[in-house]
């Protein structure tokens, strides 16, 4: 009987990854780095992906670009398309987003090619990421939208709702309200169909936030209140404390002071405790112009500048020049 | 759900009735009087044509691998090429007889030849003969499972991409579209009648908030195209360049950004329906590229030198009188006659006053169970001010302030006071306006806010405003004459 290379190292990474059990396969898989993963196509990614979902990006690039080559080489293209999209995927985690967009091309290339809508979508949807990141709202769009035909030929909803919610929040960095909020709604209705509470709870507070920019503090309120209670029955903190904050911007906006201040305060303790960086300078932002808005130059000041040093430790260049302006004029 | 309501509604009257649908069209599979595809149906399967005894132990392991059913059988030119089947031809010593087998079911299923001898020759034959690839064993395993896991998964993708667009059908079914007054009848009529010619362009006018995208969307899904795409594209919300890089594609190093080649969405709505929103935005070189697609049935990429065949119904839609646009030299007349094949008007919500509280119940029921929110109806007073109001933003407007009024009621009935306008922005404060913004982005973002709460009407936005229209566009940045995009300024404030 013909018998597969590594028969059991395969059957058992795909027990694994099937499990999201990713410590596990990532110990697995650097056991047998130099005498099994490497040699198998499939194994390749797949010991990239692990290194990845245990916050090890710098391995995973590293094994990547060792890796490909030898893909290329022997015409594992399946391997290769999956691996090409991961390598662009631990280049944006790093920061590096030329590097990323390039490796995201060659996937997408390889999508093309081969015909694989999956790498075709996923790696478009990637490039519409970068090009959002980079301010390129436009582009971004563009991309976005070439992504949906190919979501509806996989029939993958999930995907469907990922790529309206990135459209609603390029229509809303756009100023365009009206489209960003219709996004929103077919994220939701796509949420739904594919059963993710979570894409339909980042959707639902994507609405509330078009709701507080479309001047109706009173509905953001509301829709906030119920993206943060999906939220917290999801166990994720992080998104919480983006819902509380919300919640309080609206408070703030009716002039409900003292409830904001709650909301605001709740949101800054989530985001600490959970070391989400990024919604704690937010908080920390709003818990100025709160007190701002209450006449409190100091209390303001404080919390303006303990924002500023947030932003400014996370390179956020264009949050950190608006907050120290604000600051300049009080 | 799109503007003009739609919902699976028992009971609801009957509607005109599209003819009984053909079969999908776009492929040429498609037509070959065998009836729907079975790929709903049927498990995918790997169907082994074994020339030979040998490796014979072996395929049982690799369909399972692949997630497969097996099947051996003397010929693959029974198979159903719609059905999610892969072949397999094993010689494994019976090299000579490779070909022919092949050849007995070229063109059916996609197949991949089996050999021991890993000779160039015997390979070259084989795919001369139509396998997609040829493995030879035991060299090959690795590869071949490879071939097979990837392709299964493409068959069970497919599979998923055909319930996707059964389940899109049921959604946008036409008798799911509310309302009875004669105006929207006569709109609905009309589609029926155009549903099954799928090739006949549609022209679908209205004011923003009609439901010109869902009538589009009812036109794919209860029509012959409807197991291909449904790809919309807003024209007025890219720009120019990007437009038709995006609706063409483009080839690589056709400008600076373009580092690889990209299909367009003619190309990715290839038998299916593409809907181009806002026509009447569309820049004059469009128009003139649109018109050549729309004469000659197929588009060149930008930086490309292939023409390539495209097979798609076009939808066009627009707010904008095209009629006087030609009139006023902004759009072309040749253009417009093509796009002008079969107009449909969908009416203003102040046309169909006997709709609105038929509407505004449809969606107090889904908002109520949407938010999980026990609220019973209107009260009498609130009927009759919905059915007094004039809904300047038509059905989105009221999809959007009777889900406002459910998030916000207090009590179980919706009254007068829960259907008011959301108050004025009250301050700059985090996400209502720019943070910290100068004086001329505030004016333009509120501006852009009053335009977006009046559904895209200027006149309207500038009336409540109070100030003129041309004013309004000088704010915009669009010029009197030429209608642009709305708020293509970004705020600057941060992304998720």
């Amino acid at each position: 009987m013909l018998a597969l290379p590594h028969g059991e190292l395969r059957a058992r990474a795909a027990t694994l990854a099937q499990a999201s059990a990713w410590s596990e396969l990532a110990a697995l898989l650097a056991d047998h780095a130099t005498d099994g993963a490497r040699e198998v196509a499939e194994l390749v990614p797949l010991r990239a992906e692990s290194l990845m979902r245990t916050g090890r990006m710098r391995e995973a690039r590293a094994w990547l670009a060792d890796a490909m080559d030898d893909l290329a080489r022997r015409r594992e293209r399946s391997a290769l398309r999956r691996a090409s999209n991961l390598l662009g995927a631990s280049h944006f985690a790093l920061g590096e987003l030329d590097a990323a967009r390039h490796a995201f091309e060659r996937a997408l290339e390889l999508g093309q090619e081969d015909e694989d809508d999956l790498t075709v979508a996923r790696a478009t949807n990637n490039l519409g990421a970068i090009a959002n990141v980079r301010g390129n709202r436009e582009q971004a769009l563009a991309l976005y939208q070439l992504a949906i035909p190919a979501y509806q030929r996989l029939g993958n909803p999930l995907g469907l709702a990922q790529a309206f919610h990135n459209m609603a929040i390029t229509f809303r960095d756009l100023g365009q309200l009206a489209r960003a909020d219709d996004c929103e709604r077919r994220a939701i209705e796509f949420g739904r169909q594919a059963e993710s509470a979570h894409v339909v709870a980042l959707a639902q507070l994507g609405r509330a936030d078009l709701s507080l920019r479309g001047g109706d503090a009173a509905l953001a309120e509301a829709g906030a209140r119920r993206a943060g209670q999906s939220f917290a029955s999801l166990g994720d903190p992080i998104n919480e404390a983006d819902a509380r904050r919300l919640v309080g911007a609206a408070l703030l906006a009716q002039g409900r002071h003292d409830d904001a201040h709650a909301a605001l305060d709740g949101a800054l303790a989530l985001a600490r405790a959970h070391g989400s960086a990024l919604h704690e300078a937010e908080a920390l932002r709003a818990l100025a112009e709160l007190a701002d808005a209450r006449g409190d130059a100091g209390g303001a000041r404080h919390c303006g500048e303990a924002a500023l040093a947030v932003f400014e430790r996370l390179a956020a260049g264009t949050e950190a020049a608006a907050l120290r302006a604000w600051l300049q004029e009080r | 759900m799109s503007a003009l309501a739609s919902a699976k509604r028992p009971g609801v009257a009957p509607r005109p009735a599209p003819r009984p649908a053909p079969r999908p069209a776009s492929r040429a599979a498609a037509d070959d009087g065998r009836g729907e595809p079975d790929a709903l149906s049927l498990a995918p399967r790997l169907v082994v044509v074994p020339l030979s005894p040998s490796f014979g132990e072996v395929w049982a392991h690799l369909a399972a691998d692949a997630g497969l059913a097996l099947q051996s059988s003397d010929t693959l030119a029974t198979v159903d090429p719609r059905a999610p089947v892969l072949g397999l031809v094993a010689a494994g010593g019976a090299e000579d007889a490779l070909a022919d087998a092949l050849r007995q079911s070229s063109g059916q299923v996609e197949v991949a030849a089996v050999g021991a001898l890993a000779c160039h020759r015997t390979a070259v034959a084989a795919m001369h003969a139509g396998a997609a690839d040829y493995f030879a064993l035991p060299e090959d395993l690795d590869r071949l499972r490879s071939w097979l896991v990837e392709r299964a998964e493409r068959l069970r993708a497919r599979t998923r991409g055909l319930a996707f667009s059964e389940t899109e059908a049921r959604k946008y079914r036409f008798d799911g579209i509310l309302g009875e007054s004669p105006a929207l009848m006569r709109a609905l009529g009309l589609a029926a009648r155009v549903i099954p010619h799928a090739n006949v362009t549609v022209l679908v006018t209205g004011e923003t908030g009609t439901g010109k995208e869902l009538l589009a969307r009812a036109l794919h899904y209860n029509g012959p195209r409807r197991a291909a795409a449904f790809v919309d594209i807003n024209c007025a919300a890219l720009p120019e360049p990007l437009l038709e890089s995006e609706l063409f594609g483009h080839e690589k190093g056709a400008f600076t950004d373009a580092s690889a080649s990209k299909p367009g969405l003619f190309e990715l709505a290839d038998g299916g329906t593409l809907f181009l929103d806002e026509i009447g935005h569309l820049a004059p070189t469009l128009q003139a590229k649109l018109l050549r697609a729309l004469q000659e049935r197929q588009i060149r990429r930008v930086g490309g030198t292939r023409s390539i065949p495209v097979n798609v119904r076009i939808v066009a839609a627009t707010h904008v009188d095209l009629a006087a646009a030609v009139r006023a030299g902004t759009f072309r007349e040749d253009l417009y006659y093509r796009l002008n094949v079969m107009p449909i008007e969908l009416p203003p919500l102040r046309a169909r006053h006997d709709d609105v509280v038929v509407l505004a119940r449809h969606f107090l029921a889904a908002s109520a169970a949407e938010y999980g929110i026990p609220i019973g109806g209107f009260s009498l007073a609130a009927e009759r001010m919905l059915r007094e109001r004039d809904w300047p933003g038509n059905v989105r407007e009221l999809r959007n302030a009777v889900e406002r009024a459910v998030l916000l009621a207090q009590g179980t009935t919706l009254d007068v006071a829960d259907l008011e306008p959301p108050p004025a922005p009250r301050g700059t404060v985090d996400g209502v306006l720019p943070f910290p913004a100068p004086l001329d982005e505030i004016v333009h973002a509120a501006a852009l806010r009053m335009l977006e709460r009046c559904g895209g009407n200027k006149s309207e936005a500038a009336r409540r405003l109070a100030i003129s229209r041309p004013r309004l566009l000088r704010i915009l940045g669009e010029d009197e004459d030429v209608v642009g995009a709305v708020g293509e300024r970004s705020f600057g404030d941060r992304g998720r």
